[in-house]
């Protein structure tokens, strides 16, 4: 897990917004519970595979939703 | 309520991940409780399997002679084995990082505790350093691996 994250992401916020539990949207995304926390306290980034479906569940671009604080 | 398909063609509707989820929790807890048990029954069954073969040549219990232990290992490494494998085929990206991360910092300890251990020894009395050495990597492991787990 990468601590030293910078990466921002808006997960939570989606998440909220389709009024989903950490719970739901693990199984929607085929991961643990654990993994859900993680992304979305910046604990973890994810890989690109599930970067993209997560973009594709939120029906988003992956840009939208993760923001990479170091870009120019 | 809404009613969404997935890619799949799957009906995913409300409560559908929370319900996947959970699901799949209780396949694991079954998984991990077979397997706990099977493991018990090998370890437990070892000593069995010793006694057994003297009772059934009808000669007084003797000690078993190392490499029949050493055979008898094999179901219990071969357990190990393919508990860890289908355990890291379960995991998600995040718990395999987690899974490295604790196998690194056990390969670590074991590096550094080797060496420390060994020539702590020449000044304590330790007992068998290379037992010692493993234990505590090990316990090094599961301490890191538990407190990761509690911040998740």
């Amino acid at each position: 897990m990468a601590e030293e994250a910078d990466m921002k992401n808006r997960l939570k916020v989606l998440r909220a917004e389709r009024n989903w539990s950490q719970a739901e949207l693990a199984g929607r995304l085929d991961v643990s519970r654990q993994a859900v926390n993680a992304i979305e306290t910046g604990k973890y980034d994810p890989s690109l595979p599930l970067a993209f479906r997560i973009g594709r569940l939120f029906e988003r671009p992956i840009e939208e939703i993760f923001d990479d604080e170091h870009h120019d | 309520m809404t009613s969404i398909m997935t890619e799949s063609g799957v009906d995913a509707g409300e409560g559908w991940g929370a319900a996947r989820a959970d699901a799949k929790v209780v396949r694991s807890r079954k998984r991990r409780l077979t397997l706990g048990l099977t493991a018990a029954a090998v370890l437990a069954g070892i000593p069995f399997i010793d006694g057994f073969v003297d009772g059934f040549r009808g000669v007084p219990r003797h000690p078993t002679p190392d490499w029949i232990v050493d055979v008898l290992l094999l179901p219990v490494l071969l357990l190990a084995a393919v508990v860890s494998w289908r355990n890291w085929r379960e995991m998600d990206e995040v718990q395999r990082a987690l899974a490295v991360q604790v196998w690194a910092v056990i390969g670590c300890a074991g590096l550094v505790s080797s060496v420390f251990l060994e020539v702590l020894g020449k000044y304590v009395a330790l007992g068998e350093v290379s037992h010692m050495a493993w234990f505590l990597s090990a316990a090094i492991g599961m301490v890191f691996y538990f407190y990761r787990r509690v911040r998740a």
